[in-house]
Parts: C-alpha cells; structure tokens; sequence
C-alpha cells in the first residue's frame, strides 16, 4: 500500500532540506569564518610590511629582504595551517565568494601599509613608526577577528 | 511522491548533516565532523559506519599516533544516493498534483 502525503509526519521534509543547505554553508564558509591557517597570510604579510618599515633604516635592500622572509613564511605557514584544516571544501560559487572580505581586508592593509611606508621620509624615527604601524595591525586583526567569530556564531548550528 | 522515494538511510537528521557536509566538500576529517555535529566519538563512529557499509563514503588514515586522522569522502554511489534523497524531500513539499477530472480528460 502507498504511503500518502499525509503519512509523512516522521520526515520533516522542510527540516531536513535545511539541514543539508546548512550543511552545505558551513563547509563553504567556515574555512574563512575560523580566524585561522586562511587568515595567517594577511596578517604575516600586514606585518611583514611593518618590519620592512623597520628595515628602511638600513635602506631598500634590507626592506625587501623582510618583505620577502615574511611572505614566504606567510605562505608556508598559510598551507600547514590549510593541510591541518578538518575539511577541505570543493571549489563551489560560495565557497569562491567566501574569500571576496578577505581580499579586500588584505587590500585595505597592503594599502595602509603602502601610504604610510610612503608618507615616511628618510629623517623620521621609522622604527617608532614600524612599531606603532604593528600595534595598529594587530588592533586591526583583532577587530576583524571578532567580526568573523560575531558572523560565524549567527551560523545555524548543525550540532 | 511517497515515503518508500526517500533512503531509509539518509533519514536519521544527524546522519543526513554528516552526509551533507561531507559531500560539500572533498574530504572531512573525523574530528570537525565531530565537532560541527555535536555529537560523541561514539556515536559518529556509528553513524559514519551505516553510511560506509552501505558504499556512501571511503575512508582514508592518515598519521600515526597522536597525529592519527581519518577522512571522509563521498562516493559517486553516495552522490547519487543523496541527490534522490534531496529530490524525494523537495517533492514531498511540493502541494499534490491534482487528479485529472472528467471534463480535463474530456477536454484533450
């Protein structure tokens, strides 16, 4: 005999379809949500940039040899903390945008980065500058940090 | 549309996130599983065991001792078996198709 629509009410059809879209979601975005291994790169890099501020005392050289040590341990540091990731979400539409906030955070420090490094004349103190530019940074990432984590806890939870 | 459309298996909620979420992505470790399910070593392993019986996930060891983890994988059976199981859920919430009339079948 046929089951009828009306004989459902075991499965709640609504119910169940929501928690494969949440499902769905957490993968997509929880990666960029968890403030950590995807983060580690533009906070290296942001800070990469202050210690090369740091380095202007002994000229451009020594500047892009702290660029250059911080970014590849950006990136070596940014693919351990990925390999350690619980999951790994297939390449999807959201999981794309998902990453769109942190470019533009990533552009937005770079590019603060970038004014203040030119603002700075040979004469100024550049190491008080370097360290003031990392509190600034580390402030920055902080509010950033409690941005993704206020986000991520207005996730419906699976659990 | 009736009940007998949807996978006995997939029915569980928790077991139905699990498969969600492991088929959202290209591989999952035991430990976020656990951890985005709430639920107990215990109980996952139990839950990922009806669905690895039934040819709907592979899993891959990988480290030793304390790194030790196990992943998750769908496979194409297990695609296929949650895109029926979705189909079957979003045509029971579908409103019923009407019966054809006399006069419909008249009309044709």
């Amino acid at each position: 005999m046929e089951s009828s629509p009306s004989d459902i009410s075991p499965v709640d059809a609504a119910n169940d379809l929501a928690i494969l879209e949440q499902a769905r979601s957490s993968v997509a975005l929880n990666p960029v949500l968890d403030f950590g291994p995807l983060w580690y790169a533009p906070a290296f890099a942001a800070t990469a940039m202050g210690i090369s501020l740091a380095g202007r005392v002994d000229g451009a050289v020594t500047s892009a040899v702290f660029l250059a040590i911080g970014v590849i341990a950006a990136i070596a540091v940014s693919f351990h903390g990925i390999r350690n990731l619980g999951v790994l979400p297939r390449t999807t539409a959201k999981s794309v945008l998902a990453f769109v906030p942190m470019l533009i955070t990533m552009w937005f420090v770079f590019a603060a980065w970038g004014t203040a490094v030119s603002t700075i004349g040979e004469d100024d103190f550049v190491p008080f500058w370097a360290a003031l530019g990392w509190v600034l940074t580390t402030a920055f990432f902080v509010v950033v940090r409690q941005v993704v984590t206020a986000i991520r806890d207005r996730q419906p939870s699976l659990g | 549309m009736t009940l007998s459309n949807l996978d006995p298996l997939l029915t569980p909620p928790k077991r139905l996130a699990a498969m969600g979420i492991i088929a959202a992505a290209t591989k999952v470790e035991f430990g976020y599983l656990r951890d985005e399910l709430d639920l107990s070593d215990s109980d996952l392993s139990k839950q990922l065991k009806a669905l690895a019986d039934a040819d709907y996930l592979t899993s891959k060891r990988t480290g030793k001792g304390k790194t030790r983890k196990s992943w998750f994988s769908i496979t194409n059976t297990g695609q296929q078996a949650l895109h029926s199981h979705a189909a079957a859920l979003r045509q029971l919430l579908e409103p019923a198709t009407p019966a054809p009339t006399d006069e419909s079948t008249l009309a044709v």
